[in-house]
């Protein structure tokens, strides 16, 4: 069995699917944590800004005039150009700015917190007058810091998805492979299985997700089996019911070597005959119970109208009927049309038109009647043969079931054949007496 | 010899009785295990020749009933299942030997011979009695190694006062080995076949007992 000829792989798929999961998760989790920082670092460089410009406007209150003009920094830090303050008077004259601040104010003359552009970039500002209202203190900081601190931490948090991910593929394949061992386990069990075994599978080592499919699969495995010892069964009871026949052959043929006289010889010669016609009668009602059985004859879906199959059939046993002096009779009441297979229904009536001239004794007679009631068509076959006893009626639809004493060598399968064509039908077949409360009537109704 | 041969199938029943007749043997055929035992209520036989598979009761019940009240006789069955299973249980059942389907009509004959031999406790196949030698199988009667022509029905006779050397036969015993149910037994039938016979044997070879039957005294010499 080439494995990768099936669809797709269980394998593939919850990789695909895990690592996809984890990828979405771990990025969702990067976000959030942008974002998170983002709020944090605000709120961290927003309170320092504060305390930044509570401290300059100290330094101002108690001496303007000795930091007035620009301050000349030093280069301590590179985040250093992205911070900016700037000190006015109450007159709008700039007292005191940084050499990163513009001349322009940062921001208007106002208290707390406000953002702005200033070329081209944008910076927070917070803005505070003292408490004479004569000197604004502004400081400003450029936006970008904050993105960038912000963005070093997501960065941090993705960098191990892209390393992480691979390895994380390798590890759910390793993973996934050891948890679907039991499955592999069971495939190598039934792939080492000889044909002939039919045994259920063994619960005890199979995982939970894979109990309907070992169960439908053991259900499978029980019908094969029934249907298997049906068959087998069929074979050997058809090769047994063949020796009988055989049997009776050889001994008239044997019997007819041994005769003393023309006449004796002539009688079992006639006898062989009949075995010979009763063995090949035998193996063609076999091969009809076996292709009904195996469902090889095709059943055909057309309009069968069984008053005309019953007017065929019931010419061609009238002959029969005739030599053995029994009256044969067809009384058609409706057209009655049957959706089936025309060929499966003309054996069915032959069957037990057959039968009914074969269990009915010289000066008898058979009836076979086509009726419709309640939109079902009804065929009947009665006789005034020998019938059947009630105890018996069940039992003469088992295969090689015979009536005894009748003195007549039929293959014991006629009625079997009946029933499985009916079966297939959707037919019921009801076995009542016949004629007068004699003999027997076959009712077989097709709704 | 008579022999009940129980079989549901005609046409093998047919064939069984006509093979059986040609070779000398009366033979009541019946279809069913209840007829069978109803046979035997009313007639004896030499031995029963059972199919197994037969409706009603089945000739394996037939066969265990029938040791159950202790009847001895010997049964040979037919068969048409043929594993050592089927085999043994209709072995174990009772039964004295079996044949599967389809057989053959000389070995039926010759094993119904083995086992009614048996039966009267020889092992060897020829009946002597002073000059005469009857041999069952070959159907041939001797007297003093030369073959001496019998018709079947003397042949009967003889073998039967023969197997029963010592023990008078009724006239009625002798009539009911010789004839089926089905034939007409002819009115002194059987003195017929005495007279025939001790034309042709000799006088002194079967004894006539008045108002009893017949019988052939236990060779001496045997």
């Amino acid at each position: 069995m080439n494995r990768h000829a099936r669809g797709f792989s269980l394998r593939g798929r919850l990789l695909v699917l895990l690592l996809s999961a984890m990828a979405l998760l771990w990025t969702a989790t990067a976000f959030m944590s942008y974002f998170a920082a983002r709020h944090e670092v605000d709120e961290l460089f927003d309170a320092h800004l504060a305390q930044s410009a509570d401290v300059l406007m100290a330094q101002v209150e108690s001496d303007i005039s000795a930091v007035a003009g620009e301050v000349q920094e030093e280069e301590h830090h590179q985040y250093q150009q992205r911070l900016a303050f700037q000190v006015w008077g109450h007159n709008g004259n700039l007292l005191l700015r940084s050499a990163s601040a513009p001349l322009t104010p940062l921001s208007e003359f106002a208290s707390g917190y406000s953002d702005s552009t200033i070329e081209g970039s944008r910076w927070r500002v917070f803005s505070r007058w003292d408490r004479e209202h004569e000197q604004q203190v502004q400081v400003a900081q450029s936006y970008q810091i904050r993105e960038e601190l912000a963005g070093v931490i997501a960065q941090r948090l993705l960098l191990p998805l892209l390393v992480g991910l691979p390895l994380l593929g390798v590890l759910i394949w390793i993973s996934v492979k050891r948890g679907l061992q039991p499955l592999h386990a069971i495939s190598e069990q039934v792939q080492q299985r000889a044909a002939q075994n039919l045994a259920p599978i063994d619960y005890a080592q199979i995982p939970d997700e894979v109990r309907p499919l070992a169960g439908s699969i053991n259900d499978l495995l029980r019908r094969l089996q029934d249907a298997f010892e049906i068959e087998r069964r069929f074979t050997a009871d058809a090769a047994h019911e063949l020796r009988t026949p055989l049997a009776a052959l050889k001994t008239q043929a044997q019997v007819a070597m041994r005769a003393g006289d023309d006449e004796a010889r002539r009688q079992a010669l006639g006898q062989v005959v009949s075995s010979v016609n009763r063995a090949t009668h035998l193996v063609q009602q076999l091969l009809t119970l076996s292709r009904i059985e195996a469902g090889m004859a095709r059943i055909g879906e057309q309009q069968v109208d069984m008053a005309q199959v019953a007017a065929d059939v019931v010419g061609e046993i009238a002959p029969q009927a005739v030599a053995k002096q029994v009256e044969i009779e067809l009384v058609k009441g409706a057209q009655g049309i049957v959706r089936g297979d025309a060929v499966l229904l003309r054996t069915l009536l032959r069957n037990l038109v057959d039968n009914a001239v074969r269990y009915t004794p010289a000066g008898g007679s058979v009836t076979v009647t086509v009726r419709e009631e309640d939109g079902a068509v009804i065929v009947q076959v009665s006789d005034t043969g020998i019938g059947i006893a009630v105890e018996e009626r069940e039992r003469v639809f088992d295969r090689f079931y015979r009536v005894l004493g009748t003195n007549q060598s039929g293959s014991g399968l006629g009625l079997s054949i009946v029933k499985r064509i009916a079966e297939i039908h959707g037919a019921e077949v009801r076995l009542d007496s016949g004629i007068g409360n004699n003999g027997l009537a076959v009712t077989v109704r097709f709704s | 010899m008579r022999v009940l041969l129980v079989e549901d199938d005609p046409l093998l029943g047919d064939g069984l009785r006509a093979g059986l007749a040609q070779e000398g043997y009366t033979v009541d055929w019946v279809k069913d295990g209840r007829a069978a035992q109803l046979a035997m209520e009313t007639e004896s036989y030499k031995i029963i020749v059972l199919d197994l598979g037969l409706p009603r009761v089945s000739g394996l019940d037939l066969l265990t009933q029938l040791r159950r009240e202790g009847n001895e006789i010997p049964v040979l069955i037919l068969t048409a299942r043929d594993t050592v299973a089927d085999r043994v249980k209709g072995l174990d059942a009772g039964a004295d030997d079996y044949l599967i389907k389809p057989f053959d009509l000389g070995e039926l004959s010759a094993r119904i011979r083995a086992l009614t031999r048996r039966r009267t406790g020889r092992a060897a196949p020829v009946l002597h009695h002073g000059d005469v030698a009857l041999d069952p199988a070959a159907h041939l009667v001797t007297l003093k190694g030369t073959p001496v022509e019998l018709s079947p029905r003397e042949f009967a006779v003889l073998q039967e006062l023969l197997e029963n050397a010592g023990t008078v036969l009724s006239r009625a015993r002798l009539e009911q080995s010789l004839y089926g149910w089905n034939e007409e037994v002819e009115s002194n039938a059987v003195e017929v076949h005495v007279h025939h016979l001790r034309k042709k044997l000799g006088a002194n070879l079967i004894t006539t007992i008045r108002g009893v039957g017949y019988m052939v005294e236990k060779d001496k010499s045997s």
